[in-house]
């Protein structure tokens, strides 16, 4: 690592060099306490969701709401990827950045110039159908070590320094369990932990843990309980072996109460579930787990028996607010289903659940116990028109929060689908989703999209944004009074975190499906978006909005800062 | 002037063009593809309800070449997520696919060699099965005998994502597995005691492959491996000490000692964790898969003393 000093002018440069020298000199290899510290340095950006609550925020406020159209992009990185759109969140490690494209690509790059420094090709196998898509959410970082889940469920690590493999397990033969991975991985301790896609397939879905060195599988948990174990009571006959369950995106940690967060999806089939009578634990859970054995501590189910495909796998957004007078310790994860659940993240005691959209008609509401009230559950074999669609309230694509506003950014989708559901069997390794949708506009409005400021407890808007689009990309909240995220035509933008107005706009020529983040290095504070259109869902938007077949991808990675 | 079309048919088959033996204008054969099409193409996100745009592209109001629906069907497209449907869909099935997604769009669309005859000698019109309900005769004597296998449950042993010592977790079969040891796809044509033997005594007939090495590290680190790939001063091992197994890139100058052991990587336990009944399922599985067909293996067939390593004894 550079030694790195401070801009200072020379008359000051005696004790101001000697803290630099403290402060900027290498900060060791990126170990437990600096994760769990993540937010005290925020020049760099070290997990996936920034930090291990989620909040998707940097603290950094040198651009803020005055000076953000001034803002000019510095350097573009392209992948040469562009199948499936750019998901990934870019982690930055003291000056070192780490990407991730479609089809298991790595790169590092300098964060200053975006020249490349390494890139390690994960050998795909080519002569298999793909499950899902092609595309992954990013790298976790740890020990000296990068680590990357793939699209034929391995778990590889690789030497952060020159991108080398060290070690690849192979979690589960990916055509056995019609299983694979596009989440990032989660670095806890000692322990990458790492979910599995396959919802959708005819699988029995799992947590892993491996031990960081060595690759060793530390623990497992499995999302639907075996025979013997608590709730596999809550499956009708062998339904659990192919009960999907899949942890597809990335969880959370609280190093206080030693606990892993995690979201658990939906149950398989998604949309037949005659043969699975019962209230299908632990899918469409929140999940607390042990963080050294891996075993359950708590679980909350925000919806017992789904029929919809709404998954809870989204982030967990660990916040200490007040409730009712009193600070707890929440945390908030909006469901696929179109509600945003509030819970106690110490016991799993439900607090609130607030509706993120207006094109709900699955359930009429959720009382004050978080029990679902009128649930409308799509008949077999004709079609049903359930709102919001597949692709959901909103897609997996993150909020943010900004302890500085207190307020939760999220995007949200109004549209609709007509489902129709079919008997299906269950083919191990197979898709397993009983019934087949067509995309709708909302009874009454045009289906569109926006992206809105909560407040996180009570969900009373604050101000909404309105998109023609719907809006696939995360959000990022900053020190400087700015959330920044994309849309579909290509268009980066900022807007005021207090008033939502839009400040600033950049348009980067593919639509937006992945994470931006906030950086700096040598007291320069950057912006970086990876921009490139495709995806599931950008795949099914034509069906609402035809001219979007027509939409370019991309796989750039585009950094912004004020002028020097 | 049919044998003279027959003639031209064979040769067409010869010369590599994709000939449907069935008529793809038949009602019947378009509904069975439309049935077909509802289960496994718009399934999820991949080509939405009757052949809309998805994850994968539309398939509707597009022209499109029968062989080239055919070809794109049943072999896949590599490095994507469109799979190969040979194997999952019998040839029939396939064409009964291309003949409705030719329905979805504008009449003029070109449905190629329909003035040709419907059907050509030799062209394979069974489905293949992976696991059929067609019992062999012997079958229903084994169960009368009292333990025979069955290699539907053989294949969940195989697969059993639960069990760590599954064979999947270190063997590939078809395609579907690891890659830790060898790879058993052909391992029913094997006599039904040399598979047993193999199982039960792993240690007994070692190959090359199999030999587990102990490896200690200059950092004192002590792992049990079997040896991968070597190249410019690196060395691929499959750590074998904790399940599942882990390949690890170890540099050669991080080694301190690589001592051979003695015994298979294999585990030796198969006897102890298996009941008779699972190692006949196993068995019998094994075979089916090499076979095509279902091929249980009954307690008869082991303990025939006229069956040997070498070779089952035929009935």
């Amino acid at each position: 690592m550079r030694l790195k000093f401070p801009r200072v002018p020379s008359s000051f440069l005696l004790l101001p060099l000697l803290t630099g020298l403290c402060l900027f000199s290498w900060a060791g290899p990126v170990d437990s306490k600096r994760l769990i510290e993540a937010a005290k340095e925020p020049s760099n950006w070290l997990i996936y969701s920034g930090t291990y609550d989620a909040w998707r925020y940097s603290s950094l406020e040198q651009i803020n709401r005055q000076n953000v159209k001034e803002l000019k992009p510095v350097w573009i990185f392209q992948t040469g990827k562009v199948d499936g759109g750019f998901s990934c969140t870019p982690l930055v490690e003291d000056g070192v950045m780490f990407i991730t494209s479609p089809w298991n690509r790595v790169f590092a790059l300098d964060a200053v110039t975006g020249k490349e420094l390494w890139h390690y090709y994960y050998p795909v196998p080519k002569d298999f159908g793909l499950l899902y898509g092609p595309w992954n959410r990013g790298v976790a970082l740890g020990h000296g070590l990068v680590f990357m889940g793939t699209l034929d469920n391995h778990l590889v690590a690789l030497d952060a320094k020159t991108g080398k493999e060290v070690w690849n397990v192979n979690i589960e033969s990916h055509q056995q369990c019609g299983c694979n991975i596009t989440g990032a991985p989660l670095v806890v301790k000692d322990k990458v932990v790492v979910g599995v896609t396959g919802g959708d397939s005819a699988h029995r879905g799992y947590l892993n843990a491996f031990d960081v060195k060595t690759g060793r599988r530390a623990w497992r948990f499995w999302t639907i309980p075996g025979p013997g174990e608590e709730g596999n009571q809550t499956w009708k006959g062998d339904s659990w072996k192919y009960g999907g369950g899949a942890t597809w995106m990335t969880g959370s940690y609280d190093a206080e109460l030693n606990l892993i967060y995690w979201g658990v999806g939906n149950p398989a089939a998604d949309f037949y579930g005659v043969d699975r009578a019962g209230d299908n634990l632990y899918t469409d859970c929140i999940v607390a787990l042990d963080a050294d054995s891996g075993k359950l501590k708590w679980y909350y189910q925000e919806i017992p028996h789904d029929v919809w495909d709404w998954d809870a796998a989204y982030e967990c957004v660990l916040i200490d607010l007040p409730v009712n007078g009193k600070k707890r310790k929440l945390l908030v994860n909006p469901n696929k289903g179109g509600y945003t659940w509030v819970l106690d993240r110490t016991n799993g005691e439900f607090i609130n659940a607030w509706p993120l959209v207006e094109n709900i008609n699955w359930i009429q509401g959720i009382d004050k116990q978080g029990r679902l009230l009128g649930r409308q559950e799509p008949a077999v074999g004709q079609p049903t028109l359930v709102c919001p669609s597949i692709g959901g309230g909103r897609s997996w694509n993150h909020a943010a929060y900004s302890p500085k506003t207190g307020l939760f950014y999220t995007t949200g989708i109004e549209w609709c689908q007509t489902l129709t559901v079919q008997k299906e069997d269950p083919r191990p390794g197979e898709t397993f989703f009983g019934g087949i949708f067509e995309l709708k506009k909302p009874l009454n409005g045009e289906a569109g999209s926006h992206f809105d400021a909560y407040d996180p407890v009570t969900g009373k808007k604050e101000w909404s944004y309105k998109s023609k689009y719907p809006l696939l990309a995360s959000a990022l909240a900053t020190g400087g009074n700015l959330v920044f995220t994309g849309d579909p035509e290509g268009e980066f933008f900022a807007l005021d975190a207090v008033s939502g107005k839009k400040l600033w706009s950049f348009n980067t020529g593919s639509g937006h499906r992945g994470s931006p983040i906030s950086y700096a290095v040598d007291g320069r504070q950057y912006i970086a978006v990876p921009a490139g259109w495709g995806s599931a869902l950008a795949g099914l938007l034509p069906q609402l909005w035809p001219e979007i077949e027509d939409f370019p991808g991309g796989s750039a990675l585009l950094v912004f800062a004020l002028a020097d | 002037m049919s044998s003279l079309l027959c003639l031209v048919g064979i040769l067409l088959v010869g010369g590599g063009l994709q000939y449907p033996p069935i008529n793809l204008k038949d009602p019947t054969v378009v509904q069975t593809g439309s049935t077909i099409f509802a289960r496994s193409c718009s399934v999820g996100y991949c080509h939405g309800k009757e052949g809309r745009v998805g994850r994968g592209p539309r398939l509707r109001g597009k022209k499109w070449k029968a062989s080239y629906l055919f070809r794109v069907t049943a072999e896949g497209i590599p490095s994507s997520a469109m799979p190969a449907w040979t194997g999952k869909l019998s040839e029939q099935e396939i064409w009964s696919v291309v003949a409705y997604i030719l329905t979805l769009s504008p009449p003029n669309s070109e449905q190629s060699l329909s003035s040709a005859p419907d059907r050509i000698v030799g062209a394979r019109d069974q489905p293949i099965p992976l696991m059929t309900s067609k019992l062999l005769p012997k079958e229903s004597q084994a169960t009368r005998l009292g333990i025979s296998g069955d290699p539907k449950k053989g294949r969940e042993l195989f697969f059993d994502s639960s069990d760590d010592l599954s064979c999947a977790i270190c063997h590939r079969l078809k395609g579907v597995g690891a890659t830790v040891g060898p790879d058993l796809s052909q391992l029913g044509e094997r006599p039904i005691k040399e598979i047993l033997w193999d199982i039960l005594l792993p240690s007994s007939r070692l190959s090359v492959g199999g030999q587990l090495w102990k490896l200690t590290t200059q950092t004192g680190e002590q792992i049990e491996v079997l040896k991968g790939e070597q190249g410019n001063g690196w060395i691929k091992v499959y750590d074998m000490t904790g399940l599942p197994p882990v390949l690890r890139t170890i540099e050669k100058k991080h080694i301190l000692e690589l001592k051979p052991q003695t015994g298979s990587a294999m585990p030796g336990s198969y006897g102890r964790r298996y009941s008779l009944k699972q190692l006949l399922d196993l068995v019998s599985f094994l075979k089916s898969e090499n076979l095509d067909t279902p091929f249980p293996v009954n307690v008869e067939d082991v303990l025939n003393p006229l069956s040997s390593l070498k070779s089952d004894r035929v009935k």
